[in-house]
């Protein structure tokens, strides 16, 4: 049975990976540097987890302990 | 069954392109190309992995967890650290010697050939060279003729290929409509034979000029005509021009551009630029990582780069630029200069002056009456703003984190404020300078 947590799992990887080509295109072709850009990648983990937490199933959802 | 990804074999057929296109057009900028859209082989990676698991999800197999495997992380990390290398490389105009492109000829034996060729040219005449690889040196003269003269190279490992190749390339000055065009037939030899041909050129004086090449230098002198240059690798000379002046070159070492009457319009990449008495606009579009050099520009300079954008009205003195700094004295506004990290010094500007570094130190002297309107701004940087002692104008300074100085005396206040201060006055009416920095110190002094 395929929940959506294992679906956030498994887009985890290529999310973050199409995350860092557009921050570094960005720098190419945009002023905004990578410098300046690079924590969006720690959002974007962060709301992956978030998003991965609020899927799981069962009661053990929640904060850090 | 284990699956298997797509993105194994597309890298591999990738990097063969990457060969293959590399061996067959050796003219591409491939290592450019590389250097500035690798970023979209991580977007395309990604993409793909998506729609992988989006396929998997759809066929209701179970679903990898974490979508990428540790190797592939490996390979991501590497891939950015050499791509990062490659375009700060290319940025600052390093290039590797290009892979694939020592043919075996490089051990065979130089053979030269000397030959020359003439055609009457009455009138004004447009001059087309077709000449690959090598020098092209022009001259003009009051004689109505084109006369070229050739000192072939090839490189053979015996003289019959040499000579072979020779009489492949015959050195041609042919009418085509109403141009000439001077041919020396690089491409009827094999391609793998190493053949370049440096023209000593003459041509009446009214000539335009027209170059095409992949590599070599061009050389004009005392031309009245317009001049267009087109080539791959190659550095452009011109001495007493007429007309106007349009050079394109994939990666220049130096484009010299003295006594121009018309309008210079330099495009493309490499290091130096140097342009003296030109007295139409000058257009620079591209990136240079070497000196650029204006003096004595009478009409408007434009010049975008990757990290610069510069508008300046007229330059009467002297512009210099390099990575790191810029320095300009006696320019006529209003100046425009939005740069990424440069070191400014600005002296005997007038009108008025639009300035925006995100890194870097502002020096600005406006020595000419009146006082040219001031909007400068630094991210990160101090800026020293040093005034005539009978200067009219109003100054607003600030600083968010640092502190103000005020060498000038009263009527200017420096008020702090939180991190920061302010350097506030009016003296007489006159232009209102505005300077502020976000990290940094602000100084004002009377010269």
């Amino acid at each position: 049975m395929m929940n959506g947590n294992e679906l956030v799992r498994a887009v985890r990887g290529p999310i973050i990976l199409i995350t860092i080509g557009t921050l570094f295109a960005l720098d190419h072709f945009t002023p905004w540097g990578f410098q300046q850009t690079w924590p969006v990648i720690l959002i974007v983990i962060g709301l992956l987890t978030l998003v991965g937490r609020a899927t799981r199933s069962g009661p053990t959802a929640g904060g850090v302990a | 069954m284990t699956r298997r990804s797509l993105t194994g074999p597309l890298i591999l057929i990738l990097i063969g392109v990457a060969f293959l296109t590399r061996n067959m057009w050796q003219e591409v900028p491939l290592f450019q190309w590389i250097a500035q859209y690798w970023p979209f082989l991580l977007i395309g990676w990604g993409a793909l992995r998506l729609v992988e698991v989006l396929i998997e999800m759809a066929r209701s197999k179970p679903l990898p967890s974490g979508g990428l495997s540790g190797g592939e992380v490996a390979l991501i990390i590497l891939l950015c650290i050499v791509g990062s290398g490659m375009y700060a490389a290319d940025r600052h105009g390093l290039h590797l010697p290009p892979f694939g492109n020592t043919s075996l000829e490089v051990f065979g034996e130089e053979n030269d050939y000397r030959t020359s060729a003439q055609k009457s040219a009455p009138g004004k005449v447009h001059v087309v060279f077709e000449n690959l690889r090598g020098n092209v040196r022009v001259n003009g003269s009051d004689e109505p003729v084109v006369k070229v003269d050739e000192h072939k190279m090839i490189r053979a490992f015996n003289k019959n290929d040499a000579d072979q190749a020779d009489r492949q390339s015959p050195l041609e000055i042919v009418t085509d409509g109403d141009r000439i065009v001077v041919r020396t037939n690089q491409d009827k030899v094999s391609h793998a034979r190493r053949i370049s041909c440096d023209l000593e050129v003459s041509v009446p004086r009214a000539a335009a000029i027209e170059g095409r090449g992949t590599s070599g230098d061009y050389d004009v002198t005392d031309v009245a005509g317009g001049i267009d240059i087109t080539s791959g690798n190659s550095g452009v000379r011109l001495n007493n021009i007429g007309g106007s002046a349009k050079v394109d070159l994939q990666r220049s070492d130096i484009v010299r551009a003295v006594d121009v009457k018309g309008d210079v319009d330099i495009e493309g990449r490499g290091n130096d630029i140097e342009l003296e008495n030109i007295a139409g606009q000058v257009t620079v579009n591209g990136s240079y990582s070497g000196t650029l050099q204006f003096k004595n520009l009478a009409k408007p300079l434009h010049l975008e780069s990757r990290n610069t954008d510069l508008k300046v009205e007229k330059v009467p003195g002297t512009i210099t630029m390099d990575l790191g700094e810029f320095t300009g004295t006696n320019l006529v506004g209003p100046v425009r200069l939005i740069t990424r990290s440069k070191d400014i010094h600005l002296e005997d500007f007038t009108q008025s002056l639009e300035l925006e570094t995100e890194r870097g130190d502002i020096e600005l002297k406006p020595g000419k009456m009146p006082v040219a309107k001031i909007d400068a701004r630094s991210r990160s940087g101090n800026i020293d703003l040093e005034l005539p002692e009978s200067a009219k104008f109003e100054l607003r300074a600030t600083t968010n984190r640092g502190e103000v100085q005020n060498e000038y005396g009263s009527p200017l206040e420096a008020v702090t404020e939180g991190e920061g201060a302010k350097l506030k006055g009016k003296v007489g009416e006159g232009a209102v300078l505005t300077i502020t920095t976000d990290r940094g110190s602000v100084t004002v002094k009377k010269s």
